[in-house]
């Protein structure tokens, strides 16, 4: 609209000028159009010096928390950019549609940094891509595009909400925890590492009854876990699922795992991957390992297998939220109770898991 | 699927930036380019050693203390407001003399004398420099200021404010350059990415800008001033393409020519045929088919006066009289009976609403026949004809009702060359010319009052020419005319346009000299006026003798078009009435002058009296314009009529104007301000939210920090519940003591908390403060 209207006045200028025999507006009005040539040329010479990057190629968040990206500018051409736009393509990784957002930004010479951020919405690996920069004039009435190749990666893990998990002995054997033993499970007193005070999300079953009496105060006993003792968590996938399902199956799957650790030294997980054709078994020791391996399943194809693993298992959690402990199934969750929304750390600390 | 919402907002973003010093420059641009302007108009003068250091001071110190101290800036614009009142009451009657100069040249087709304007110049400064600071500003009214600027730039020809390159060169600097700054700062909030020296940025942008303009104007300044006759022409030719098709779309250019309202604008013929032209001898000379004789004249218009009109007022016995008849009887004392020929005309558009009549003719159809008598009852004009009366309608329509539309009509025509030298009195008999006689002489007192008036005080200049000429004789009467004309214009059918108020006879023949047949038939039909010379603008169609084609030995024709509309002079000559007189330069002289008046004559006339050069004019022009500016002084001095005069008038057109314009502010600051609400923050949402209860009246000990405050809204509103009461309080919250960027979803509950407490409170106004709330507020 704006050059149309800038191109009738600087017609409308031209046509005065020879009605009236003015040069001074006959100049003007020729400059105008000059100008005007000069502004459809501005943008492609802008876009060359132009360019932007990702200043970090990965970045994590906790779901619901914010996301930040930052971008980098560079500008290598002579005259300052008054005004560009970033074509953004974001997708969790597994969906096919992308949403495509776009940013505007002005570029002195040199490089300049700048950021921008999303509110998590669901767990996985977002793929972020930076397509498409389009460069305007200095009147933002021409512009000019080129293609550009940015992209990042941003890991949503779930909040850091453990299960509370308790394993009798009798549960254990040829079922996926080697030497696991009934004293492992915090009965012997003489395995206790130290006492502590109560923390969110702590196991009720671990509470010190006789201190906490003692002090009016909570009291928890941490126990000293074998180095040899493991659990087994099989990931099974019933089909195509969405990002929603998708992002609480990964909720549920990292509070199994983070209870489990806290009674385990080892989860070892197993999935089928699609991608690669075969089951992938991986471990984790603690919490950050347990982060790495939920990057690795965010990458991987999560599908459907043909045949059973070679994989000793306790605990089954399938993508449609049904956990299975030892083949029976303990419990079913749904995708709209595990939503931050629905608050699903609460929900889960009110759970007890006994096999 | 996701939503991602981005977020740009940075703790960063909401750091004030300093405006760059090139604000500075650009801000003195505009104010300079309206300054000089101001000062185009040669009647307009100021001191610039005064008033454009003042402007620079100004705008420097509007530019520092706003970037410094906003204390200083507003101590500043409170200082130069108070000084914009109190000086022009101390200085009334500076300010008013001044004023009313400026409205008198801007409304007067005369130039007035220049006046030394530096008071009201510097108060211009002033509101200048505010104003475009604070509209571009904090008032972010680019595109008003662009508009307004563009607007100052190209009416200003239009009312003959020749602006120079300079003017031009600073409005668009600080049009492009504040366009730029305004596109880079005036991005949505929502998707605009954070990065530093945003201002500066901008600055930079419109100062590269700036400098591909200045490139532009140089490189463009010396090919224009090189082809600026091809350049005029170009757009003369996109014009004229763009008219013709519009006039061969819409049937215009069908329409027939006769019209006494002189074109102020070029002339574009379509070549469309309009009449076929049959005669039965091959003329020699132009035929002038006259179809509009002009009578009285008044702002480039000539009103219509018909010969066939009676005319009893001035016949001593009351008896009808048609001017026509007289025409017709004058022609029957000098036709050649030997050389007379016939003229058939045809009509192709088949409107016969307008005739045309050659000079030196008669009606094929008899006289007395023709002539018929005058029905009073029915003010209509009848004819005998055979058996049958014949209707020939009232004054010009006389012709149209009997004619076939097939055939055209006729005339017996002699050429002016073969009219013998006297009048053949023995033609008539003495009955008929008695009555004869003293009807040309009843016509003859009547012509020379009637048709020598013209508006004196609209046309000084050319009254003062032919003041300075005093001549009697007629020949030396239409000698000078030719000279004065041939010497001081052109012709051209693309002259441009007349600035609005211009008289177009003095500006074509003293200002733009140039012109076509009806700007040369316009001036010369005054100066035979002024000289007493009976005269009459006419318009028609000019044939030229050597378009006829032979059809058989006694039958040529020839088709004429648009391009052959033609304007002339007739002056009234005692033995042949009207005779046309040419004085287009452009003809190709075959018929130009009236009987007795030939080239040869016109100069040895121009010899006699040395018209070799065109100082004449010139110096007639500069007398009456002193003249005019020593009376406007006089006027000035004495203004105690004059003031009350034009207070009135003033007061008015500065109240309409206060009215036209105020509301449209208001519309575009209310479209702003909700537009902006729509995007608004959870913070500034909730201010407007109690401000809305506070004015009307709704919670009025409430300051929104209370614990019941989400119950008492609820209760107070009833559109809101509780719990979104609650919710909104909580986003409020956040948004003010939290450590996370704002949530969007949070921000647009509050957002519609607000709205709907803004239209309960609406509701509850009584009709005046609804006004108020709605477009002062702006908050529904």
């Amino acid at each position: 609209m704006s050059k149309i209207v800038l191109l009738l006045l600087a017609a409308l200028t031209y046509y005065l000028a020879g009605m009236y025999l003015s040069l001074p507006l006959m100049i003007l009005g020729t400059a105008e159009l000059l100008l005007l040539i000069f502004l459809v040329i501005l943008p492609r010479y802008l876009k060359r010096g132009l360019s932007v990057s990702f200043l970090k190629k990965s970045e994590t968040a906790e779901l619901g928390g914010e996301m930040r990206c930052q971008l980098v500018i560079h500008n290598t051409g002579k005259l300052p950019v008054s005004r560009a736009r970033l074509r953004l393509k974001l997708k969790y990784a597994g969906e096919k549609k992308e949403v495509t957002r776009r940013l505007y930004f002005g570029a002195a010479k040199g490089d300049s940094e700048t950021e921008f951020s999303f509110r998590t919405e669901y767990c996985g690996l977002i793929q972020i891509k930076a397509d498409k920069l389009r460069v305007y004039d200095y009147m933002s009435l021409y512009s000019s595009s080129k293609p550009l190749d940015a992209y990042m990666e941003a890991a949503v893990f779930p909040v850091s909400s453990p299960l509370d998990i308790d394993l009798p002995a009798e549960a254990f054997d040829n079922t996926g925890v080697s030497e696991l033993t009934a004293d492992k499970t915090g009965e012997n007193n003489d395995e206790i590492r130290q006492i502590r005070e109560y923390r969110t999300g702590d196991s009720k079953r671990h509470i010190h009854w006789n201190l906490s009496a003692k002090t009016d105060k909570l009291w928890i006993k941490e126990y000293q876990k074998d180095a040899d003792l493991t659990a087994g968590i099989l990931l099974s996938c019933g089909g195509e699922i969405k990002t929603q399902q998708q992002s609480a199956f990964y909720s549920l799957f990292f509070s199994l795992a983070l209870g489990l650790l806290q009674s385990a030294a080892l989860v070892k997980v197993c999935w089928y991957d699609g991608g690669k054709g075969g089951y992938i078994i991986d471990e984790a020791a603690n919490a950050e390992q347990l982060r790495e391996l939920l990057v690795r399943l965010y990458r991987s194809n999560l599908s459907k297998a043909d045949n059973a693993p070679a994989f000793e298992y306790l605990f089954r959690l399938t993508t449609d939220l049904e956990l299975y402990g030892k083949e029976k199934l303990i419990r079913p969750f749904t995708a709209e109770d595990m939503t931050v929304e629905n608050q699903y750390p609460d929900l889960l600390r009110r759970i007890t898991i006994t096999l | 699927m996701a939503k991602f919402r981005l977020n740009v907002n940075t703790a960063q973003a909401k750091e004030r930036e300093p405006l760059p010093f090139v604000t500075f420059v650009f801000l003195l641009a505009g104010v300079l380019g309206m300054l000089l302007l101001f000062r185009s108009p040669a009647e307009n003068d100021y001191s610039a050693a005064v008033v454009l250091p003042f402007a620079v001071i100004l705008c420097w110190a509007i530019w520092f203390t706003y970037n410094r101290s906003k204390t200083a800036f507003w101590c500043l614009t409170a200082a130069s407001a108070a000084a914009c009142i109190l000086v022009p009451l101390i200085m009334g009657d500076v300010f008013s003399a001044q004023l009313l100069h400026v409205i008198f040249s801007l409304t007067s087709d005369n130039s007035p004398q220049p006046m030394e304007l530096t008071e009201l110049a510097l108060f211009l400064t002033v509101i200048l420099s505010f104003g475009l600071f604070v509209m571009e500003g904090p008032g972010r009214s680019h595109a008003l200021l662009y508009l307004f600027t563009t607007a100052l730039l190209l009416f200003a020809p239009i009312i003959d404010i020749k602006a120079n390159i300079e003017t031009a060169f600073l409005l668009v600097i600080f049009q492009l350059s504040f366009w730029t700054i305004m596109s880079v700062t005036r991005e949505n909030k929502k998707t605009m990415l954070f990065t530093k020296h945003r201002l500066k940025l901008a600055g930079s942008s419109a100062v590269a800008l700036c400098l591909a303009l200045t490139i532009a104007f140089l490189a463009v300044f010396p090919f224009v001033a090189a082809n600026s006759t091809e350049l005029f022409d170009s757009v003369y030719t996109v014009e004229g393409f763009i008219y013709r098709t519009v006039d061969n779309m819409t049937g215009r250019s069908e329409k027939l020519v006769a019209g006494g309202q002189i074109n102020n604008g070029n002339n574009y013929p379509t070549g469309t045929p309009h009449l076929e032209v049959t005669v039965d001898r091959l003329p020699t000379e132009s035929i002038y088919l006259r179809g509009f004789s002009g009578g009285d004249y008044k702002n480039g218009n000539w009103t219509n006066v018909s010969d066939f009109v009676p005319m009893s007022v001035y016949y001593h016995d009351e008896e009808i009289f048609y001017p026509a008849d007289l025409e017709l009887m004058l022609y029957e004392l000098n036709r050649s009976e030997e050389k007379e020929y016939t003229v058939n005309i045809r009509h192709l558009n088949g409107d016969y609403s307008i005739t045309y009549r050659p000079y030196f003719s008669s009606d094929l159809l008899s006289y007395d026949n023709v002539a018929g008598y005058y029905d009073d009852e029915a003010a209509s004009i009848y004819s005998l004809q055979g058996d049958y009366e014949v209707y020939h309608g009232y004054a010009e329509d006389f012709a149209a009702k009997d004619v076939d539309v097939d055939t055209g009509y006729s005339y017996n025509c002699t050429e002016q060359k073969d009219l013998l030298s006297y009048n053949k009195y023995d033609r008539v008999d003495i009955t008929e010319l008695s009555q004869l006689l003293e009807r040309r002489r009843d016509y003859i007192d009547y012509a020379k009052n009637r048709f020598t008036a013209y508006p004196k005080e609209d046309l000084p200049r050319l009254s003062a020419l032919v003041a300075e000429n005093p001549l009697t004789e007629l020949d030396d009467i239409t000698a000078f005319i030719l000279y004065t004309l041939n010497s001081n214009a052109e012709y051209s059918l693309t002259p441009g346009w007349t600035p609005w108020g211009k008289e177009i006879a003095e500006y074509f023949l003293f200002e733009r000299k140039a012109g076509y047949c009806q700007h040369f038939a316009l001036v010369a039909t005054l100066m035979y006026r002024m000289y007493g010379v009976p005269a009459r603008y006419v318009t028609g169609y000019r044939v030229d003798p050597n378009d006829f084609y032979s059809v058989s030995d006694n039958e040529f024709k020839t088709t004429v078009t648009d391009a052959s509309a033609h304007a002339w002079v007739e002056i009234y000559l005692k033995q042949y009435g009207w005779v046309p007189v040419e004085v287009t330069p452009s003809s190709d002289g075959t018929a130009s002058f009236y009987p007795g008046f030939n080239g040869i004559r016109l100069n040895t006339l121009w010899l006699q009296h040395g018209w070799t050069g065109a100082d004449s004019v010139h110096s007639a022009a500069e007398n009456v314009q002193l003249s005019e500016q020593s009376d406007l002084s006089d006027m000035l001095n004495g203004m105690n009529i004059d003031l009350d005069a034009i207070a009135v008038p003033l007061a008015i057109i500065l109240a309409a104007a206060f009215l036209l314009i105020a509301p449209l502010f208001i519309l575009l600051r209310r479209k702003r301000k909700l537009k902006a609400q729509m995007t608004e923050g959870s913070r500034s949402a909730f201010y407007r939210l109690t401000q809305a209860l506070e004015f009307c009246g709704e919670m009025q000990d409430s300051d929104g920090n209370e614990p019941d405050f989400a119950s008492r809204l609820a209760a107070a509103v009833p559109d809101i519940t509780e719990s979104e009461a609650a919710e909104m309080l909580s986003a409020v919250s956040k948004a003010a003591y939290g450590n996370s960027p704002a949530d969007p979803d949070e921000e647009k509950t509050v957002r519609t908390v607000a709205d709907r407490v803004c239209s309960h409170a609406y509701q509850r106004l009584n009709p005046f403060k609804k006004l108020f709330f709605k477009y002062i507020k702006a908050y529904v």
